[in-house]
């Protein structure tokens, strides 16, 4: 429900084009230039290993984005590292956004 | 009948009456005796009783006001305040889940207040089921508080580094309940006492 909402928010702010749900946790994001990427949030508030596995089976997360309520461990943030999954806060990822977007 | 005899038998009918009369008055005096001496017996015997029922029924009093102030009381509130705060504001709360504030100010907020208020709560409520576990009720479930204990402790050291195995030590949600309804159940008590006093 939070990837959710703040997924809207962002649509609504025109910072994405459309998104995608894949259950509560995963979405496709496409941006206004057509490109497209896959986002995971858990809709628990500590991130470990389980929750990056999670992200990265199909369709594979390029980025996993936490609020700042959420708790990522070490050994988390080294598995994405592996896998090459960003993990990043919301704020974080509202500028990749603002980047990303042409 | 010869008056020297008759005399005689008159004498003597008189000093039995005599001898008669003094050894009933004697016999009364001393069953009298023997009922004040057993009477006296029993009222001690009643006034200690009373005396002891008094003072079993004001321990018993003292007691349950002891379970209430040194214990139930102060764990009740530490916890009520902690779920409040846990509720409104942290990670599992609506603030959190449907994004109703800014995020970045609210959780901070809440790492604030779980810090200063929550942490310390915690370890309040440790102290006192150290201290004062003689304290619950006969009713009451110990392993509530057992667990209590240890899940204060993981999340003191979750605090300074996330770690998944965290979730290994679930707060024992049925606590907050056990402890309102051991309080309630002794304050219902203790009324029950003063209102039989008055």
């Amino acid at each position: 429900m939070a990837l959710f909402n703040a997924l809207m928010r962002y649509k609504t702010e025109g910072r994405l084009l459309s998104f995608d749900m894949h259950g509560d946790k995963k979405s496709t994001v496409k941006l206004a230039g057509a490109s497209s990427f896959v986002i995971y949030m858990s809709t628990d508030y500590i991130i470990g290993e389980a929750e990056i596995k999670e992200a990265s089976m199909v369709p594979m997360a390029t980025y996993v984005i936490y609020n700042d309520w959420d708790r990522v461990s070490q050994s988390a943030f080294q598995l994405a590292k592996r896998l090459k999954i960003e993990i990043c806060t919301f704020g974080a990822f509202g500028h990749r956004l603002d980047a990303l977007n042409p | 009948m010869p008056p020297l005899i008759a005399t005689i038998l008159s004498s003597l009918d008189k000093g039995w009456a005599t001898l008669v009369a003094a050894a009933v008055a004697a016999l009364v005096s001393l069953l009298s005796l023997l009922v004040s001496i057993l009477s006296a017996r029993a009222q001690t015997r009643l006034s200690s009783r009373l005396t002891d029922t008094t003072n079993v029924s004001k321990e018993a009093r003292d007691y349950k006001l002891r379970q209430l102030t040194s214990f139930y009381d102060p764990v009740y509130t530490l916890l009520a305040a902690n779920k409040a705060i846990f509720e409104r504001i942290g990670p599992t709360s609506a603030a959190r889940t449907e994004q109703m504030f800014n995020d970045e100010e609210t959780a901070d907020v809440w790492q604030t207040l779980s810090n200063e208020v929550v942490v310390p709560n915690n370890q309040r409520v440790c102290e006192i089921i150290h201290a004062q576990l003689h304290f619950l009720a006969e009713n009451d479930d110990e392993s509530l508080y057992l667990e209590f204990l240890t899940h204060a402790q993981a999340y003191k050291v979750f605090k300074q580094g996330t770690y998944e195995a965290y979730r290994l030590f679930p707060y024992p949600k049925e606590i907050l309940a056990a402890v309102k309804k051991a309080r309630s159940d002794l304050r219902a008590s203790l009324a029950d006492v003063y209102r039989h006093r008055n």
